[in-house]
């Protein structure tokens, strides 16, 4: 049986292995237009701060793909996809597939202000972006999005004495992950480590060529000699867009059912390009993060060997580490619930912050900043639906508690 | 053979021998924070609660480690955090059902039971024979969910 893999990401590399270790006589063909091995896109933070070698970002070695017979072909681009003849085109040749899998990622948007972009734009996704970032030496940035990405580049280049200015287009950073008032305090952490933060601020142009020389803004010119552009990533669907059948999202992502197989038989999609499930929100949406890809290439690869296996759904857990604290957030934020009332027991102490999100008692989500790892339990007591009543209760009752108690270890901060 | 740390938690007296033994072992210090196992005394209801790594067979904890730094031994089940590679983004401790792992305040690392490599100090340290170290015996486990499918299914015909 050949199985072809489009992607070298940690979606296609899990795709690989989980194939390559259910089945030792299957013929597997890795295509990625990167050059190998697989490196882990979460590490470029550390890796363009300085903080790791370039050596540490890979998660895999160059001897690898060899010693699992994984046929590679790096720095190699499919043209098209032939689902009818089960073909295809890449510019090394014809490649025929009994099955095929897509994992060909997300790409970074990047405006483009109706110009040529000048030298010195970036952004922060591939190992190759890091090295051009660093190559390039910014002693002035403008970091455009404060998502995670954003984040992690304006610390970055701040550890590396750069001048830095985060600018935000809504009203708070990390918008799709805290609330106000932990975005605030993240915010607060950022300044006092010497970073420019503007939020509800919108970039118009890139000035200058043939380098950036700044960015000019709603609310007035920054100067720079670099812009990191962190405004949000869309899945790399191009060659799905010729394919006969081939099932696309309203956001562009490939459809595909419980065992990540996409509306074209024999075709699975997995990653960032995959449209999945969310289980904190019930939503068929992208879930653009490092464990959901990990998790969808395994179900794609145990469902090309046809071993029938039901992806569990996707969930978003996201950090950011600001020069040493960190900031966590699992499940819904308050602004991330559709409907308009949601209640929050939150803290904010000497130690750090937390809060916990819920509507009707029913917890939905959880965010905190300093040494709240406990909270985590909220992760699981969110996917069983948990009732902050309920919970509260159940520490009065003994075979209640001993059948859940790790659910009690976080009682105490719902009191 | 693979052996698992079993908690008896009715024997347990809330002694910590286990919690710093732990720490002692790992650390050479005698440090709660700094131990991979805890105890959650529940005062209301005489009874404490052991918190430590079950060595879970499908680990969310590996699922989601973004550099890879959690790994599984087939051979003896042990789920292992290489905390050279750990870049402390507390993603494992998010997921984890038991909040079983955390965070090594002393150098920003995840940390979790290990077993000790095989020889589990908090089982030497307890006194009271709240920690057994025994053979996971998989068949026995086996066969007593097959009983409990069997009761289901009779119960659920009775209820039609």
């Amino acid at each position: 049986m050949k199985t072809v893999i489009i992607g070298n990401g940690i979606a296609g590399l899990s795709a690989a292995s989980t194939i390559r270790r259910l089945n030792g006589n299957a013929e597997i063909t890795l295509i990625s237009r990167e050059p190998g091995p697989a490196y882990s896109a979460c590490n470029l933070g550390n890796y363009l701060s300085g903080d790791i070698d370039r050596s540490a970002v890979f998660i895999s070695s160059s001897g690898y793909y060899e010693k699992q017979h994984i046929r590679t072909l790096f720095e190699s681009v499919v043209r098209e996809i032939d689902a009818e003849r089960k073909k295809l085109l890449s510019d090394r040749g014809e490649l025929v597939y009994d099955k095929l899998i897509i994992a060909t990622g997300s790409i970074p948007w990047v405006p483009s202000f109706g110009r040529t972009l000048p030298r010195g734009i970036f952004s922060l996704k591939t190992l190759g972006d890091a090295d051009r970032i660093k190559s390039h030496r910014p002693r002035k940035a403008v970091v455009l999005g404060s998502g995670p990405v954003g984040i992690e580049a304006a610390v970055a280049l701040k550890k590396n004495g750069a001048e830095v200015h985060l600018v935000e287009l809504l009203d708070r950073i990390l918008p799709r992950l805290f609330d106000a008032r932990p975005a605030q305090l993240i915010q607060g952490m950022l300044e006092a480590n010497g970073i420019a933060v503007h939020t509800g601020r919108r970039v118009t142009a890139f000035l200058g060529e043939p380098t950036v020389q700044g960015v000019s803004t709603d609310q007035g010119q920054i100067e720079c000699d670099t812009v990191i552009v962190a405004a949000g990533m869309y899945p790399d669907t191009r060659l799905a867009m010729n394919v006969d059948g081939l099932s696309l999202t309203p956001e562009k992502g490939l459809k595909v059912d419980g065992r990540m197989e996409t509306s074209v038989k024999d075709v699975f999609a997995c990653g960032d390009c995959a449209a999945t499930r969310e289980v904190f929100t019930g939503k068929v949406q992208m879930n653009m993060l490092w464990h959901n890809a990990k998790q969808q290439g395994i179900v794609a690869g145990q469902n090309a060997l046809g071993l029938n296996r039901e992806y569990r759904g996707a969930f978003t857990i996201a950090g950011v580490d600001v020069f040493g604290r960190h900031a966590v957030s699992l499940g819904v934020p308050g602004g991330g619930i559709a409907e308009d009332a949601y209640e929050t027991i939150e803290k904010e102490s000497g130690s750090g912050y937390y809060r916990i999100v819920h509507t009707d008692g029913l917890v939905r989500g959880a965010q905190y900043i300093g040494p709240y790892e406990e909270l985590g339990i909220f992760f699981t007591l969110i996917q069983k639906r948990r009732n902050v009543g309920d919970l509260l209760k159940m520490s009065s009752n003994r075979r209640s508690t001993a059948a859940n108690p790790w659910a009690q270890r976080v009682v105490r901060y719902l009191r | 053979m693979r052996k698992v740390i079993m908690t008896d938690p009715e024997r347990c007296v809330g002694c910590g021998n286990c919690v710093l033994a732990c720490s002692l072992a790992h650390n050479g210090t005698l440090s709660p924070a700094q131990s991979r196992i805890a105890v959650l005394n529940l005062h209301g209801m005489s009874l404490k609660i052991q918190i430590l790594c079950a060595q879970c067979t499908e680990p969310l904890c590996v699922d989601v480690c973004p550099v890879e730094a959690i790994s599984r031994d087939e051979s003896t089940g042990t789920v292992t955090v290489d905390s050279r590679s750990c870049i402390g983004c507390r993603m494992c401790t998010v997921v984890c059902p038991l909040g079983a792992i955390s965070i090594d305040y002393e150098i920003g690392k995840s940390m979790k039971c290990d077993l000790c490599g095989g020889d589990p100090a908090c089982v030497k340290a307890c006194g009271y024979g709240t920690l057994n170290y025994v053979p996971l015996d998989e068949d026995a486990a086996k066969k007593r969910r097959k009983a409990v499918e069997n009761i289901s299914k009779a119960f659920a015909k009775l209820a039609e």
